[in-house]
């Protein structure tokens, strides 16, 4: 069946960086077909849902579809962990941005220079001078809550809200800073630190990853937007499943399925694939789109958080009465060594609930109490948020073995770590022990030598090159060799520096339709 | 579901159960009844399975729970009673256990032992272990091996995690608000309230 309406642009994927191009398009009378492989969920079940995972624990959202959202991974043999997909990412209306922390960075300006500068990873074919008026313009649509401060990276327009200030916990590391000579400063949330675009302030719910209050931004809302504007047609649950492209290399059609198994095609003059990224990748893969390099799926990077932590005993935090840590630090993102290893940046955390050592430490009853009593409010953390260098082994594939709903090949996770990432997962592990030395953390429960995780953050696998033998899309966004086919997200990164990339994303996505709707 | 009268173990299952209480209750002076069989009574109603439940959460934790705690923890566990069949069913075999060791403790019933007789049973079910390689071979054997390794390994986890989740966490260490309740961000500028 094909869709009678012939669209301006055709999104896959309403997460962050579909919903800002819809509703971009839209302001400028554009008509979208934005086609979402997951549900709508209504605003008004947060409670519901909150005190659901309060009771039964699980994931925040409702969201995997055992059969839809299917994968096989091997990242045990190469970094010997598991790489749990089902928990970094949430397929629905809003995409991941629906159970993210919010917290916000722009990439430094040496990001993008890292092979000219340090001679590791790539540089990238555009600046942050040329990015930066779009990360205002992203600061902007999200209300991020911030405060300049002189370790950030050149900017042209104030935060639209104010920061929030560090807490009373955030405040216990300002003496050891100042002893250790090292820059901290308070990180910038798309969290409402006061009234914005309709959205309330926060209200300290402690529950982030299901905003309750909505002071948190989600992607539903530009979403919402784009529909009221009455040119946004909205697909949920209706899976992106081939791009059929001519042989001149024009998009004719986007195929795709209901979770019914209704088929149709969607047709459009642009096509922008925004589906995170492993599955942007695993589309142009299953659709034979862009790959002549073998670039899709390749250089997937995350960024490896190395923590550690114990208790203080003569000082006292007061965790979980806001739902987020806002202290961080640059101060071990550059260096000397940079040839040597890749970027870092400190974040500083208080929560670590001693109830849910019971099953670890085998303690229960009056022990329990009584190490509950000891230790709550005691916990004093530190994570280091690495680099992942780009690295061609570690990709995104197609299994051919195993099947989704449809019948189609899943995707085939494969992390893989270079010299250079191991060389930086142990200079921040020496940091992090130098760190809580000095900060008078004796008995160090969370071992930063054992203690590996990830932040959720897809990056490369469609990566940006102006050679169309080194990379999957252009400067701006269009796959090499088509004419009106686009990629945007975290999947274009080329590298992906040491800090949270969601603004860099909503900022390449705000670039992408100034590039195809020039204001 | 919640009102379901939940079936009582059977006579066999329960002389399996006192196979498996080696240690049941010696600290409170129950050992002599522990080795005997043990006559499981049913837990009761739903309503009757929460209390015991409660009771439980706040033994494991080591607490002595308010009228208000055992109010939230209750309401907390009738949404599991009512919503999710399988936890329900580990977590009234394990009131059923609870009691059943009571009674072989020679009380009534698990709520009205005394504090140091519940700590014991406590003890008993934590001590339960599921990890090894007969339990878990024993599960795949008999549904009754099934129930009690389960009771262990899934109703305990998941009411330690309702009791961690709940206000009575947080009340124990002094708090008025916790996570899901809304207030006033600039709270995290002052210092709270210290442990009680
Ligand atoms: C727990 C968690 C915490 C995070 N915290 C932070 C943070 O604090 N700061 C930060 O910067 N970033 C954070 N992130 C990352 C952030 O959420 C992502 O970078 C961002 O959402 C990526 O935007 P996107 O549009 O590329 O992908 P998404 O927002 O994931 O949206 C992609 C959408 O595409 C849809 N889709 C996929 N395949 C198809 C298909 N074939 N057909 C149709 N639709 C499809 C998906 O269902 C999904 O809705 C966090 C992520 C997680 C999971
Ligand atoms: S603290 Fe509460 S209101 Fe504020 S962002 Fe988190 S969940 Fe939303």
């Amino acid at each position: 069946m094909s869709s009678a309406r012939r669209y301006d642009l055709v999104i896959i994927g309403a997460g962050l960086t579909g919903a800002l191009i819809a509703a971009e398009a839209t302001r400028r009378g554009r008509t979208v077909a934005l086609i979402e492989a997951g549900q709508r969920f209504s605003f008004a079940t947060r409670p519901a849902q909150l005190r659901h995972h309060q009771i039964f624990g699980g994931l925040m959202w409702p969201y995997v579809h055992a059969e839809r959202d299917r994968y096989t991974d091997s990242s045990h043999q190469s970094i010997g962990v598991a790489y749990a997909l089902e928990s970094h990412r949430l397929k629905g209306v809003g995409g991941s941005t629906m159970q993210w922390g919010g917290r916000i960075s722009r990439l430094m300006p040496t990001d993008f220079r890292t092979a000219s500068l340090y001679g590791t990873g790539t540089d990238w074919p555009i600046s942050y001078d040329e990015l930066e008026p779009y990360y205002s313009r992203a600061d902007w649509e999200l209300g991020v809550s911030g405060s300049p401060h002189q370790a950030l990276p050149p900017r042209s327009r104030e935060y639209p809200n104010p920061g929030f200030p560090l807490s009373v916990d955030d405040a216990m590391w300002l003496p050891l800073a100042e002893q250790l000579g090292i820059a901290v400063y308070p990180s910038a949330f798309a969290i409402n630190s006061a009234p914005f675009a309709g959205r309330s302030q926060c209200q300290a719910f402690a529950a982030c990853a299901v905003c309750p209050s909505g002071a948190r931004y989600s992607a539903d809302v530009h979403v919402a937007a784009a529909e009221r504007s009455g040119l946004c047609d909205l697909f949920d649950n209706t899976v992106a499943r081939r791009i059929d492209l001519t042989a001149s290399g024009a998009v004719r059609a986007v195929q795709v399925s209901s979770l019914q198994k209704q088929e149709r095609e969607i047709q459009g003059t642009n096509y922008v694939i925004a589906a995170h990224a492993v599955e942007s990748a695993r589309l142009l893969l299953l659709s034979k789109c862009g790959n002549h390099s073998d670039q899709v799926g390749r250089n997937f990077m995350e960024h490896i958080y190395v923590e550690a932590g114990g208790h203080i005993a003569n000082k006292r935090f007061y965790p979980r009465r806001g739902g987020y840590e806002v202290l961080e630090s640059l101060a071990y993102y550059y260096g000397e060594d940079r040839r040597e290893r890749g970027g870092m940046k400190i974040e500083f955390t208080f929560e670590q609930d001693p109830l849910s050592d019971m099953e670890s430490h085998h303690i229960w009853g009056q022990s329990m109490a009584r190490y509950d009593r000891k230790n709550f409010g005691r916990w004093a953390g530190i994570a280091a948020e690495t680099e992942h260098q780009p690295n061609p082994d570690s990709r995104v594939t197609l299994d051919p073995y195993v099947a989704d709903l449809f019948g189609d090949p899943v995707p085939h996770m494969h992390l893989a770590f270079s010299d250079i990432d191991h060389r930086t997962q142990r200079h921040a592990r020496d940091i992090m022990q130098q760190l809580l030395g000095q900060a008078g953390v004796k008995d160090v429960v969370q071992d930063p030598l054992t203690s590996t995780s990830f932040g959720a953050h897809h990056l490369g696998t469609c990566r940006m090159s102006d050679d169309p033998d080194k990379g999957v899309v252009d400067r701006d966004c269009k796959v090499h060799g088509t004419t009106n086919l686009f990629v945007a997200g975290g999947s274009v990164f080329p590298t992906g520096g040491a800090v949270q990339p969601s603004l860099t994303i909503a900022a390449i996505a705000l670039r992408l339709a100034d590039h195809l709707y020039a204001a | 579901m919640s009102d379901e009268r939940p079936k009582p173990l059977s006579r066999r299952r329960l002389l399996i159960a006192a196979g498996f209480s080696v240690l049941a209750c010696g600290a409170a002076g129950c050992g002599k009844r522990a080795r005997q069989e043990m006559v499981l009574k049913p837990a009761g109603d739903a309503g009757a399975v929460r209390r015991i439940l409660v009771v439980f959460i706040g033994a494991l934790f080591g607490r002595t729970l308010t009228a208000q705690d055992a109010d939230d923890l209750s309401a907390r566990l009738d949404d599991l009673q009512a919503s999710d069949t399988a936890l329900n069913h580990d977590c009234t075999v394990l009131a059923q256990y609870l009691e059943a060791l009571a009674q072989n403790c020679g009380a009534d019933g698990f709520e009205v032992c005394n504090a140091s007789q519940q700590q014991s049973i406590v003890d008993e079910i934590m001590r339960i272990d599921f990890k090894s390689y007969s339990a878990r071979l024993l599960s795949r054997l008999s549904r009754e091996h099934r129930d009690y390794y389960r009771m262990r390994w899934s109703a305990v986890p998941q009411l330690a995690w309702i009791y961690s989740h709940s206000p009575a966490a947080w009340r124990a260490r002094g708090y008025l608000r916790w996570p899901g309740v809304k207030g006033d961000w600039h709270d995290i500028l002052a210092p709270g309230a210290s442990y009680p």
